[in-house]
């Protein structure tokens, strides 16, 4: 097992966001938390990540490859995060260093935690940004002068630098246009699956997650109310709550008829 | 036969430059489009497509090559009757309802704000004021005493959203301009005010409609029309069955293809 959560609870100032959370992703599988704005699903994937607000009391347990998560000392969990766990969130912008070239932002994990050479250091963020399809020429450009899609590849490239054996995406494609956010799906999802990584992947949108997840839990009040095969859920929702979350994703899918001649 | 009818807002050969020298680029190249009493114009393009320099020169925001006319008489400069008589009867919404609504104030001073502004000019005493704001708060569906002494901080961003929808109808506009009004939603949010909108349209069956999205799956619901918009240039524009089942441009064709399941 990657990844094993089990009796998870998070506090936040005398309010719970997440009750007695339990899910697992195994060795390369890939498995998504849905749920509304406001469910907890993304204060999950910041306790996974030791990202929590100061003020916020853990319970439970988290275990990253049979290693406990909940209660590491901040540096320990630094040196996790930085080589085991690659983290992507929603809007790119606000998660790359404006002061940092793009290489410089794709070679920042390595420095921090491998031990490379300049030259090898080089050449791997070379072949990290070809991986996400980007020209070698974005390579000295700063995220301002970049798309909003671009600037998703790079965190996806800063991401996956470190070839981590879990990946965490929360919500990565939801503040990009419809033809960039396919694209990066299937950028993340065809990346993943050819490094063997695992990915727990956050969206309150079906439609995204069918295309993604091979298993999900839905999230409603901090609690799992519901989890399963993807399709499964889709297919046969039990619960209200994802039952409104299927008819939602069914409303915006688009209905017509043979377009494309 | 809309069509014999003089359109309440008209855009004829908009071209926009930004830059100068070699740095000049055209944003937007020949566009053109008529929006008539009552109807639904969906704008719908990806990131960088000029959609956003197009509806601040509709507004008359921006100056640009070509026309705007509002009832037949031309947007041009802030002392124009055209611009005047635009920005009395215009209401707009944007995006992120957090960034739009002032933080520390409650959503009834928020809602009313527009009519304490014309208060004079509409000759409304405060009791009268107040009225029509919670009135519009429960045309988009809001409990008006529960949400009046709200603050935005004490919403989901679907509520917050209504209010400013609210804040957009309590002057009774003649053309409401909605930017991106769902995309910081999450799916269930967007059905709701998918509702909100298709309710608001039939109680008032004179009031145009612009709404600038990337989302197909929220158009189809929405529009009576569609421009396509690429690269500051229209690729098309139809009624919305004819442009979702029978696309002529190549674009409209991945945008299509991107949002298919």
């Amino acid at each position: 097992m990657s990844l094993v959560v089990e009796g998870l609870s998070v506090e936040i100032s005398g309010r719970q966001i997440v009750r007695n959370v339990s899910f697992q992703v195994a060795d390369g599988e890939r498995v998504g938390l849905i749920g509304s704005s406001g469910s907890g699903k993304s204060m999950i994937t910041k306790a996974i990540l030791g990202l929590l607000p100061e003020q916020a009391t853990v319970n439970g347990s988290i275990r990253l490859f049979g290693e406990e998560l909940v209660g590491i000392g901040e540096e320990k969990m630094a040196d996790l995060r930085g080589s085991y766990m690659g983290a992507i969130f929603q809007n790119p912008s606000d998660s790359l260093n404006p002061v940092l070239t793009v290489a410089q932002q794709v070679s920042l994990p390595l420095r921090l935690h491998y031990r490379l050479s300049k030259g090898q250091r080089q050449q791997r963020v070379e072949s990290m940004l070809d991986e996400v399809g980007l020209d070698g020429h974005v390579a000295g450009k700063y995220p301002s002068q970049l798309s909003g899609g671009q600037q998703q590849r790079v965190a996806i490239a800063t991401a996956l630098v470190t070839s981590p054996k879990v990946i965490i995406a929360d919500e990565p494609t939801t503040a990009l246009d419809a033809i960039t956010q396919r694209s990066i799906i299937d950028l993340l999802t065809c990346l993943v699956d050819r490094s063997g990584a695992s990915l727990l992947f956050v969206t309150h949108d079906f439609a995204v997650l069918s295309r993604v997840c091979q298993r999900s839990y839905v999230i409603d009040h901090g609690d799992v109310i519901e989890g399963g095969n993807t399709q499964v859920l889709l297919q046969q929702p039990q619960e209200s709550v994802t039952k409104e979350l299927v008819k939602a994703a069914r409303t915006l899918t688009l209905h017509v008829s043979n377009h494309g001649q | 036969m809309s069509q014999h009818r003089v359109p309440l807002l008209r855009a004829q050969t908009i071209s926009k430059f930004y830059g100068r020298g070699h740095q000049r680029r055209q944003v937007l190249d020949q566009v053109s489009l008529a929006l008539y009493e009552g109807s639904c114009l969906a704008i719908v393009g990806g990131s960088g497509s000029g959609k956003s320099t197009l509806v601040r020169i509709l507004l008359g925001l921006e100056a640009s090559e070509g026309t705007v006319t509002y009832r037949g008489k031309a947007v041009e400069g802030r002392h124009s009757l055209g611009y005047q008589a635009l920005r009395s009867e215009a209401g707009l919404i944007f995006q992120n309802p957090f960034t739009s609504l002032d933080p520390r104030w409650s959503a009834l001073r928020s809602v009313s704000e527009p009519l304490r502004i014309h208060a004079k000019r509409l000759a409304l005493s405060d009791e009268q004021i107040q009225q029509r704001s919670l009135a519009a708060m429960e045309a988009v569906g809001l409990d008006a005493q529960d949400f009046a002494g709200r603050f935005p901080r004490d919403c989901s961003g679907g509520q917050a959203q209504r209010i400013a929808v609210a804040r957009a109808i309590v002057t009774r506009p003649r053309l409401l301009l909605a930017d991106e009004p769902m995309s910081s939603l999450d799916v269930s949010a967007r059905q709701d005010l998918i509702a909100t909108f298709q309710k608001l349209r039939q109680d008032n069956p004179r009031t145009a409609l612009i709404l600038v999205s990337h989302d197909l799956g929220v158009v189809q619901h929405m529009a009576d029309r569609i421009l396509v918009l690429h690269n500051g240039r229209v690729q098309e524009e139809g009624t919305t069955n004819q442009v979702l089942s029978h696309p002529t441009s190549a674009y409209t064709r991945a945008l299509l293809e991107a949002v298919s399941q």
